[in-house]
């Protein structure tokens, strides 16, 4: 691979190039729209307006605190999300009887969509971690699922089986073949998830949740200073690349990248 | 029974005369099962004896049910009648004293070259400095020193097949079952790797059980072999072959007549072109 890379590297961007050249190239489009010669600044308010009004809000700490307390719910609800999705993604995956009992049910309540379920979770929970923890699970959970129940019944059955022959029980196999094998679509899984989690987060503080960055945002309507929202939105889109990278692509990197078992995209599927 | 008959033929030859321990027994062995609506059957009373040291290699065309026989001596398939004897008890389930090579690739993409070797040590809790020292041997003995830290993804498939056979290997299991294990490698590779097995297994005086589909390969590697009809699955005849020693080459084999006359002789029988000699009737 790297003797390709060499022999390639002339002609080819390396990967974080061509990610740092479409950021750029949508700064670009954004500083033309909000030029004179574009849409009205209340409308679209431009780069400055917009990294004015973020420095505002740091500068004061009072985003850092809106950060923190949306950081904390996600985490929270995540935690409980990924959690009880792998486990009856496990369940479900490795149990044909499960999977005829809970499946349906399962398949059936996810295509409710998680803001109809903030007003009823407000009743139950109130304003606090229980209601936006309840929403982020609810968001996540059903994907996490699917994608883990799936990863666990396509394992190639004869590496469960080498399992058997070489004196090992249940739990060896569990550990040693389904938990790895699966876990290429446990990582799609929890991408996935984690993005479905920042949005039902969102949309929990927009609706009810005091503080954190979509009360924030919610906040900066109320006042119709679109700079702030532009600021608010972009503040999370970056909390979810890093978040992504701390959750998802470290751990991809160490375990199912290095064994071969998905190829990299980052890396531009040279293998 | 014939196997037996045809083993006491080469112990007589042989200067050490100790009856030889019976290791594995299929007894009116019938398996079949549903695929499509349709019924199989895989096996139809098949009695085999196999006895400790021996090198079975068992031949057959696709659905005479070879793999399903490797698959109840491992104790994976349950036969729907008849028994399966290891060591004079009846096979309930797998058990580390029987080992498998699979047909399809079973080492662990997630683990290393060494750690696919030492998963069986681990599970049979192998103490840390035994199961690094009983890698080490195993790894010279397939000669991929150098590669005990690679992925599978990072070998070829020949190496790939070594590093199955050696984590088989590694706990020690009394029997070793050994399905296709090299139909998917190249003609070359295969030669190497059958060369490879037959020193590998009289190093460590093993019992193997080898299918396979070619002929070539199951008179080049075993000490008799089991010629195997297609629906029903039957055997046929047991085809002693004479002893070429540890150090058996293909040069040495294509270039002995007597090789070459059973290898027609078997051929005969899998395409079902030939009666089976008379003294091995009745299997």
């Amino acid at each position: 691979m790297s003797a390709s890379n060499s022999s390639m590297g002339r002609f080819r961007l390396v990967s974080w190039h061509m990610t740092a050249l479409s950021l750029l190239a949508m700064l670009l489009a954004w500083l033309i729209i909000a030029s004179p010669i574009g849409v009205p600044s209340y409308v679209i308010p431009g780069p400055f307006a917009v990294g004015e009004a973020w420095w505002d809000a740091a500068s004061s700490g009072r985003l850092f605190i809106d950060i923190l307390i949306s950081v904390q719910r996600l985490l929270l609800g995540a935690a409980v999300g990924i959690s009880t999705g792998i486990l009856f993604g496990f369940i479900v995956g490795l149990s044909p009887t499960a999977r005829v009992a809970v499946e349906p049910v399962i398949n059936a309540m996810s295509g409710i969509a998680g803001i109809a379920w903030i007003p009823l979770a407000l009743a139950w929970f109130g304003t606090g971690l229980g209601m936006s923890t309840f929403v982020i699970w609810n968001g996540m959970f059903f994907v996490v699922f699917a994608n883990t129940a799936l990863g666990v019944s396509r394992v190639q059955p004869s590496l469960a089986e080498s399992v058997l022959t070489l004196g090992g029980g249940r739990w060896d196999i569990i550990r040693s073949v389904i938990l790895p094998g699966a876990a290429p679509d446990i990582l799609t899984g929890l991408r996935v998830g984690l993005s479905f989690a920042w949005r039902s987060l969102i949309a929990a503080e927009l609706l009810g949740a005091p503080q954190g960055l979509g009360q924030w945002i919610n906040q900066s309507a109320t006042l119709q200073r679109s700079d702030r929202i532009l600021a608010g939105c972009i503040t999370i889109a970056v909390l979810g690349v890093i978040l992504e990278y701390l959750l998802v692509s470290w751990i991809a990197a160490r375990t199912v990248v290095r064994w071969g078992t998905i190829t990299d995209a980052s890396r531009g599927g040279a293998q | 029974m014939a196997a037996q008959a045809i083993k006491s033929a080469y112990d007589g030859a042989s200067p050490a005369i100790s009856p030889r321990k019976v290791l594995l027994q299929a007894v009116d062995l019938c398996h079949g099962y549903e695929a499509r609506g349709e019924k199989v059957v895989a096996l139809d009373n098949v009695n085999l004896t196999i006895h400790e040291g021996d090198f079975v290699t068992v031949v057959g065309p696709s659905g005479c049910g070879k793999s399903t026989l490797a698959r109840i001596f491992a104790g994976l398939t349950m036969p729907s009648s008849g028994q399966a004897l290891y060591d004079g008890k009846l096979i309930q389930g797998a058990s580390k004293e029987r080992g498998m090579v699979f047909q399809e690739l079973a080492i662990l993409p997630w683990r290393t070259v060494a750690g696919n070797i030492a998963h069986g040590l681990e599970i049979a809790g192998t103490p840390k400095a035994e199961r690094a020292r009983r890698v080490a041997e195993l790894v010279s003995l397939i000669g991929l020193e150098g590669f005990e830290d690679k992925y599978p993804r990072e070998l070829s498939g020949g190496m790939r097949q070594r590093v199955a056979v050696a984590r088989t290997w590694a706990t020690k299991p009394p029997v070793i079952l050994m399905d296709e294990p090299f139909a998917a490698v190249d003609a070359i590779t295969r030669i190497t790797l059958q060369e490879e097995l037959i020193r590998l297994t009289h190093a460590t005086n093993r019992t193997v059980v080898f299918i396979t589909h070619s002929v070539e390969e199951a008179v080049f590697l075993g000490d008799y072999v089991v010629a195997m009809t297609a629906r029903p699955g039957r055997v046929l005849e047991i085809v002693p072959i004479p002893p070429m020693g540890s150090e058996r080459t293909w040069e040495d084999m294509i270039k002995d007549p007597r090789i070459e006359a059973i290898s027609a002789h078997v051929f005969e029988l899998v395409r079902g072109r030939k009666a089976p000699t008379a003294r091995n009737e009745g299997h």
